[in-house]
């Protein structure tokens, strides 16, 4: 007897070799598990770069910056003025020893001021062309002496290059350049925390220098109102500042904790504050 | 900051396209399937022999790509561990196609049974690493066509 097989192929139901997650679900899903590891890892690698970087004594990091290209600091008028202001306002800020405190004045129309490695201090001439007294100089120059206090310059390159050799190894970036081209202009980011503080320490000594502290307010006053009337093109100063009006706040309750009064004297700029600063304009004007 | 908005739109576009093409190819494989259905293909290796027959190769190959969207989800896929489920549509979807295509060459020589039926796959982007997410798959077996139509 023969035997004579059927052949049939039955109807297979769907969804046996295919699962049901949804792929936009899973995406998100995944995608947002793997930012926050990312997140975290990066903030982990951020905090300890920081860490170990405020280790490096102050001597080496002078050093380091001094690998860099200084200004050369012309023998001006205005720069003996902001370097004995300086002097004045860092002999009471308790620096530590061996810490010492390099002021350069840049001939530049920008807003701004900024302490960097080595305890360098850049003022441009834009910020200082628009500060109304000796006092409110001397706080922004206290505030950028504090951040070179609490080693704020080195502590936040630290944390940089802690995260850019992390992002290197994760993408194999071949060219790895730590410190960056720019050197002792770049601006270095502080955190809100760093700027809080510098505050804080910078208001304490203006104190110790002035025996009040009225004027401190004035300059964050200033800044505020600069840059509200132009919010296009924003100060480089802010980027990283506590928004004005919560640090004149803080500054003030900071003020009435220690009952440093506010409604002295003012002391007012050198007469000539203003013909340092733009020779050129008031010899043209005084020949007119 | 641009980069990453062009990605993102990219993402966005693939997932729209590629959902779109796979749901329509779905639909079409679904409703071959029924069609060819009282053709079978079966996998045993011995020809049924109460009939004459007229024994010939049908091939079946086809070439499927992921999107965009579907690779990258891949690539989390590939961090994270697990089931790979962006590519599961992809290779079910290329099974099941290259077993159609063998099944209408075979449908258009009259063949009645296709037997001894086997699948090749092939992962074409040897080399070029993520960079492209293709599949290639051969399904093959014998078609049985009958010499003297059977009797009715």
């Amino acid at each position: 007897m023969k035997h004579n097989p059927t052949f049939s192929n039955p109807e297979i139901p769907e969804g046996i070799n295919v699962s049901k997650a949804h792929p936009m679900a899973t995406f998100i899903k995944l995608f947002s598990v793997l930012v926050i590891i990312l997140g975290l890892s990066a903030w982990l690698l951020g905090r300890s770069g920081e860490y170990l970087a405020a280790l490096i004594p102050f001597q080496k990091e002078a050093r380091l910056a001094s690998s860099y290209d200084l200004p050369n600091d012309s023998e001006t008028e205005i720069q003996r003025y902001l370097e004995s202001l300086s002097k004045k306002i860092s002999d009471k800020s308790n620096l530590p020893n061996g810490m010492t405190i390099h002021i350069h004045y840049i001939d530049e129309d920008i807003e701004n001021a900024f302490a960097t490695l080595g305890g360098h201090i850049f003022l441009y001439k834009g910020l200082l062309d628009k500060l109304p007294n000796e006092n409110s100089l001397s706080m922004t120059i206290a505030h950028e002496i504090a951040h070179v206090k609490h080693r704020d310059p080195i502590r936040s390159l630290g944390q940089g290059v802690a995260i850019s050799t992390g992002l290197a190894i994760l993408l194999g970036s071949a060219n790895l350049n730590l410190l960056g081209s720019a050197g002792l202009y770049t601006q270095l980011k502080f955190s809100r925390e760093m700027e809080t503080l510098a505050d804080q320490d910078g208001l304490k000594a203006l104190f110790q220098v002035y025996g009040h502290v009225k004027g401190a307010t004035t300059l964050f006053k200033l800044l505020g109102d600069l840059a509200e009337g132009d919010k296009i093109k924003t100060p480089t100063f802010f980027e990283t500042h506590p928004l004005s009006q919560d640090r004149i706040n803080t500054i003030q309750n900071l003020a009435n904790k220690n009952r440093w009064a506010q409604d002295k004297a003012i002391t007012p700029l050198p007469q000539d504050f203003k013909h340092w600063l733009n020779p050129t304009e008031y010899q043209k004007n005084e020949q007119e | 900051m641009y980069q990453m908005i062009f990605v993102i739109l990219l993402l966005i576009i693939s997932y729209f396209i590629g959902s779109h093409i796979e749901r329509r190819h779905y639909k079409s494989i679904i409703d071959r399937e029924k069609k060819l259905n009282k053709l079978p293909a079966v996998t045993i290796k011995t020809p049924p022999e109460h009939e004459k027959f007229e024994q010939q190769l049908v091939l079946g190959n086809v070439t499927l790509s992921v999107d965009y969207f579907k690779r990258f989800l891949a690539t989390l896929h590939n961090f994270f561990g697990g089931r790979v489920t962006s590519y599961e549509t992809l290779l079910d979807r290329a099974r099941r196609e290259a077993l159609l295509r063998m099944k209408e060459t075979a449908a258009e020589k009259k063949a009645t049974l296709i037997f001894n039926v086997k699948y090749e796959t092939a992962s074409i982007y040897k080399g070029s690493g993520s960079a492209i997410g293709s599949v290639e798959v051969l399904a093959y077996g014998t078609a049985m066509i009958p010499l003297s139509p059977s009797p009715q």
